[in-house]
């Protein structure tokens, strides 16, 4: 992995700030980014948005030998995996120091809390248990992927419904989705991690961008021990599942306990989020829409050209206000000088659409091809 | 489908106006366009522009910067090499800065740049098989405004809103250096540094230029504005 280079200027800049009162974009030292959660076509896949950060998650099963120690339940296995496209400095295939530790603490927050009931995944005792697995691939990075990371595996294992299954003698039949319902995860409670970023060691930013990330965990490679990342894992019931800090030692007590009662908040709101938005989900579902990452594509497509948040921005900057004004302008002057679509989408296979000239709308093309002939 | 000028346009196509103008008279095609055979293809997504008499060139949204000779650009030095500075400009390698390629400086008298500094540096040899490497003084030996920028803030950005901003019928700068003074150092390879009298004031500058992106020239006036009324206090 190549480094990322911090130029003395960012460093000293971010700080101040910080230390001000301020923050490069414009948040409050507890406000997060807007959080994003989209389902495909399938159970169990989920793209999360933090802000800028993204990533999508996938659950997958399969049928295997369980443990020798464990001859009764299932097996939880989760997969990390970071490309360039992320950002620009990670190569591919290869496990990074960042990886890794994104893998053990996802697997502290939910395998060793144990948040899922594995016995309810056991098939045949000591011969066949469901192997759940998890894939996470970042697909931005744009700081805190710890947090995005465990709200898209909450999400995607919430979401996850396995197939059923009959036994009938010695013979196991697992059903297709068509033949009989599939079953969800069972979840015993919903744990979330939450990043601070400790500055000057009083000061606890939650939700660090990616700037503010790497100036606080620079600060204490050159000995300078001042910074670091906290990071909290939290259920809905306030209960503490995960405590992980990295970069230097916190001699203030009072650190800790601010970040888990702020985590706590913020955890409730999230899996608040994660249980409406899975309702929701099942609804649309049950009314057989047709679900898949195509719309959000298409949409965040259009609002990236309007650009919602800047990553530099003053506090009382509002970006939405002053699109609103200017979108009710454009309204205006569109209006006027609308002419009729030369063409339609047109639905051809599935996920796909084509343009097609409209016959008759426009009369334009009709004259075009009609002078062509002439001549 | 038949491609002319101002056309979006998709890598594979190719463009038969150029091939036509090219039997007459001399073409200059630029990025994005590629002469294959006897055809012009398009190698970039974007939209298809011209300047007479006969420059092409296809307008694509692009953060990676490919380094080319000449231009400005903003970087941070990441090495110090015995006779060079190796500096981190956004392309796929480091550049080179020779430590005499800036004002007075000699073999005794060495500059005084630190791992971690900005520099704003011209572009001299920019070669696909070479190293770039760069100068902070100009052919007279003089730095201009070239050299170590000290303080202030770098952020990157798309390297189409360099060449927005730096465009001279751009009114961002014009309306924004009415408001409040700052310094402002754009480098092609899509990095801007700004230094103000104030933090708040610097955080101004980059949300304006940020925000100018995918805004018209009327828009941007009101922009300025609206921060500038944010900066002194009259919204709350």
């Amino acid at each position: 992995m190549k480094e990322v280079f911090l130029s003395n200027c960012e460093k000293s800049f971010i700080q101040k700030i910080i230390s001000e009162g301020h923050r490069l974009d414009g948040r409050n030292y507890n406000d997060s980014r807007k959080l994003s959660i989209t389902f495909g076509s399938g159970y169990g896949s989920c793209i999360v948005s933090l802000g800028e950060t993204r990533i999508l998650a996938q659950v997958s099963c399969e049928v295997v030998q369980p443990k020798q120690i464990r001859p009764n339940e299932g097996i939880l296995y989760i997969n990390v995996e970071i490309s360039p496209m992320a950002a620009p400095q990670f190569e591919a295939n290869r496990q990074t120091d960042l990886t890794v530790y994104l893998n053990r603490l996802l697997e502290k927050c939910y395998k060793d809390s144990k948040c899922i009931d594995l016995e309810s995944l056991c098939i045949v005792v000591e011969e066949k248990v469901w192997s759940l697995r998890v894939d996470i691939k970042v697909l931005n990075h744009d700081g805190n992927l710890i947090e995005c990371a465990s709200i898209a595996t909450l999400a995607s294992l919430a979401h996850f419904k396995r197939p059923d299954v009959t036994r009938s003698g010695e013979n196991v039949i697992i059903h297709t989705l068509a033949e009989k319902d599939p079953i969800p995860t069972v979840l015993y409670h919903y744990p979330v991690c939450s990043t601070f970023a400790i500055f000057s060691n009083n000061i606890l930013i939650s939700d660090p961008s990616f700037i503010e990330e790497s100036v606080c965990t620079s600060n204490s490679e050159e000995g300078n021990i001042n910074g670091g990342l906290l990071v909290v894992g939290m259920n809905q019931y306030k209960e503490l599942c995960l405590l992980n800090l990295s970069g230097a030692a916190i001699y203030n007590t009072n650190i800790a306990h601010r970040a888990t009662l702020s985590a706590a908040d913020k955890c409730k709101t999230i899996v608040d989020l994660i249980k409406k938005t899975i309702i929701d989900d099942d609804n649309l579902r049950q009314k057989r829409a047709k679900i898949n990452f195509g719309d959000i594509i298409t949409s965040n497509h259009l609002q990236s050209l309007s650009r919602k948040d800047l990553s530099i921005c003053l506090k009382n900057f509002d970006v939405k206000e002053q699109m609103l004004q200017n979108d009710t302008a454009d309204v205006m002057d569109v209006e006027i000088s609308m002419e009729p679509s030369k063409y339609d989408v047109v639905q051809s296979l599935p996920q796909t659409a084509e343009l097609k000239a409209k016959k008759g709308a426009s009369s334009w093309i009709e004259i075009s091809s009609e002078s062509e002939e002439e001549d | 489908m038949k491609i002319s000028i101002g056309d979006v346009v998709l890598p594979g196509d190719y463009c038969e106006e150029i091939s036509q103008v090219a039997e007459k008279s001399k073409v200059i095609i630029g990025p994005g366009l590629r002469k294959e055979v006897d055809r012009v293809y398009i190698t970039k997504p974007g939209v298809l522009k011209k300047r007479n008499p006969g420059t092409f060139w296809v307008d694509s949204y692009q953060k990676r910067y490919v380094p080319s000779r000449g231009e400005n650009v903003i970087g941070v030095v990441v090495q110090k090499a015995g006779d060079i500075f190796r500096v981190e400009i956004g392309g796929s390698i480091t550049a080179a800065l020779s430590y005499l390629s800036f004002e007075g400086a000699t073999k005794k008298n060495r500059p005084e740049v630190q791992v971690g500094d900005v520099v704003y540096a011209k572009m001299l040899v920019a070669s696909k098989d070479m190293e770039p490497e760069l100068v902070c003084v100009d052919s007279h030996g003089k730095k201009g405004r070239l050299g170590v920028l000290s303080d202030g803030f770098v952020f990157k950005c798309s390297l189409n809103l360099i060449r927005k901003i730096l465009n001279p019928n751009c009114p961002l700068l014009e309306t924004l250096k009415n408001e409040w003074p700052f310094e402002v150092a754009a480098g092609m390879n899509g990095r801007i540094w700004i230094k103000a009298n104030s933090m708040r004031e610097t955080i101004a500058v980059g949300n304006a230029i940020l925000g100018a992106e995918y805004l018209n020239d009327e828009e941007i006036r009101s922009m300025c504005n609206n921060i500038a009324a944010i900066l002194a206090g009259h919204v709350s």
